[in-house]
């Protein structure tokens, strides 16, 4: 419609809804402005564009006010849906809080600055409570059969290692190898069947919440590596009572190894698979224990010699770069939360 | 009442006006007076808002109270992007569209956008300016609820077209077709009655 006329007699429809709410840049105001004097299809689409404002105006103004409750019951929801997830984990805070939360209902008169301090002061107990929600959550979600499996394969290394010392003469220390052995595949199995979809029953519900994955399986981690490290610890104070020597010894027997096997499975499961990353770890810790104790003079097979028995810098560091790589290669926050 | 309030509580505690801005910071770290006070400042504009998309008062309510829970959630989310009001708009426009969603209950009603006469008509056949005042209001309470939302974001609420694009998550192209649209469905709407009364 415009395209015949000259630039400076163009019409401004288009802009005139803009105009008329004042959007328009100063440039293109004036242009209007100075185009609308002379131009009489351009003042009759003013008019109508203000008539559309008018009624729209008409329109708010009866719009009647929300009731003066709106507010209370606000402020009731956000209190039920905080004091749901605070009471059972934080019962003393909860209660404080709660007081808290009546007097700022009742009082709402009070003063702005005392409620901002009180605020302040709340906001780092906040997220540490909200970290140990998430912290707690995460231990009816874990794949069941890991708690299960980690106490028995650890059980079971116990009981082997108990019966060679009774019946043969190994030394002390081929036995205490094998119950490394058993402990680190512990660790493996921590590793491998702490996240993911294909075993994780809880990973649906996991990847529905607007919390962060990373978060989530950070806490698995430390929940199940502390459970088997008590495992080990418990086996290992077993072990020590039976062949005398110093638990803290053992201990770092198993403690790098184990740390880095339940990283390598875990980084390995999120690649691979679960089942992939245990296997792999069994072969690792096996190749380093076997070649040195029982195959090397049983068949003369070269095996490559690894040097995880033991809790090195480096191993703790290679643990912690898996860890890291693991975090960093799942999503921080899964497309189904938004 | 409680805006009277509030206005009462600043003025004892000296402090300075905030902008919605910093009211969000402050809502954020925790503080439920500044969830009041900006609740207070943009109340109608919310309320008038989720009443052009329900006409059930009850349901508008209930839908605020959604929209003030989220903002409470979801304060330490706003970037500055945008202004204030057009990211509340946009929190109130997702639960109101989650919840009638899930209360089968329609926001468009295409029958009404069939009918209008097509774009390319002359400026007379869209014409406004002539219509007494009370048949306007009546028509525009007749339109359809995404043409009463626009129109009340651009015309009322004064959002610019991008403001307005980005509360709606439509396009800017989208909003300037359905000012437009709107407009023509006003008269359409108009002459509908026209034609009745004969």
């Amino acid at each position: 419609m415009t395209a015949q006329i000259p630039e400076d007699r163009a019409h401004v429809v288009e802009l005139l809804p803009a105009y008329v709410n004042g959007q328009l840049d100063a440039a293109s105001a004036s242009r209007v402005r100075a185009h609308l004097v002379s131009c009489a299809t351009c003042q009759v689409e003013l008019a109508n564009w203000e008539a559309v404002k008018e009624a729209a105006r008409q329109a708010f103004a009866a719009t009647p006010l929300p009731s003066a409750q709106v507010m209370n019951q606000v402020w009731e929801r956000i209190d039920a849906a905080e004091q749901a997830s605070e009471v059972w984990s934080w019962p003393l805070l909860s209660r404080v809080q709660a007081a808290g939360s009546r007097l700022l209902m009742s009082g709402r008169e009070r003063t702005a600055l005392a409620r901002n301090r009180q605020a302040w002061l709340h906001a780092p107990a906040r997220a540490l409570r909200r970290l140990w929600l998430v912290f707690r959550a995460q231990i009816p979600l874990i794949y069941k059969s890991i708690w299960i499996a980690s106490a028995l394969v650890c059980l079971f290394g116990l009981i082997l290692t108990v019966s060679m010392a009774q019946r043969s003469a190994e030394t002390k220390g081929t036995i205490a190898d094998i119950m490394v052995l058993f402990i680190a595949v512990v660790g493996a199995v921590g590793g491998a069947f702490l996240y993911g979809s294909s075993v994780d029953p809880g990973f649906e519900l996991t990847i529905a919440t607007p919390t962060s994955a990373r978060l989530v399986m950070l806490c698995r981690m430390v929940i199940v590596l502390g459970y088997n490290m008590l495992l080990a610890l418990v086996a290992s104070a077993v072990f020590a009572a039976l062949y005398g020597g110093s638990l803290w010894g053992f201990v770092q027997l198993w403690l790098g190894p184990m740390i880095f096997l339940a990283s390598l499975c875990l980084a390995l499961s999120l690649f691979v698979g679960s089942t992939f990353a245990l296997l792999c770890a069994i072969v690792i810790e096996v190749l380093q224990t076997f070649p040195q104790r029982f195959v090397s003079h049983l068949v003369n097979i070269p095996l490559p010699t690894l040097d995880l028995n033991a809790t090195s810098p480096a191993l703790l560091i290679a643990a912690l770069l898996l860890l890291a790589f693991a975090l960093f290669y799942i999503p921080r926050q899964p497309r189904l939360a938004s | 009442m409680e805006a009277f309030a509030l206005q009462r509580v600043s003025w004892l505690t000296t402090e300075p006006v905030v902008d919605d801005a910093g009211l969000l910071k402050r809502i954020a770290r925790g503080d439920r007076h500044a969830l009041s006070e900006l609740y207070a400042r943009h109340q109608q504009a919310l309320f008038a808002y989720l009443l052009q998309l329900t006409p059930d008062y009850g349901l508008a309510e209930e839908l605020l109270q959604d929209t003030l829970v989220a903002v409470w959630k979801s304060a330490r989310s706003f970037e500055g992007r945008s202004s204030v009001l057009t990211w509340l708009i946009g929190i109130a426009r997702r639960q109101a569209h989650n919840t009638l969603r899930q209360r089968k209950i329609p926001l468009v009603d295409l029958t009404e956008l069939e009918c209008l006469p097509a774009p390319d008509l002359e400026p007379e056949a869209s014409a406004l300016a002539g219509v007494a005042r009370e048949e306007l209001a009546q028509a525009f309470r007749q339109l359809a609820p995404v043409y009463r939302e626009v129109l009340l974001l651009t015309f009322v609420q004064e959002l610019s077209y991008q403001e307005t694009a980005t509360a709606l998550a439509i396009p800017v192209g989208t909003v300037k077709s359905r000012v437009s649209n709107a407009r023509r469905a006003l008269r359409a709407l108009l002459d509908l009655k026209e034609d009745t009364k004969r």
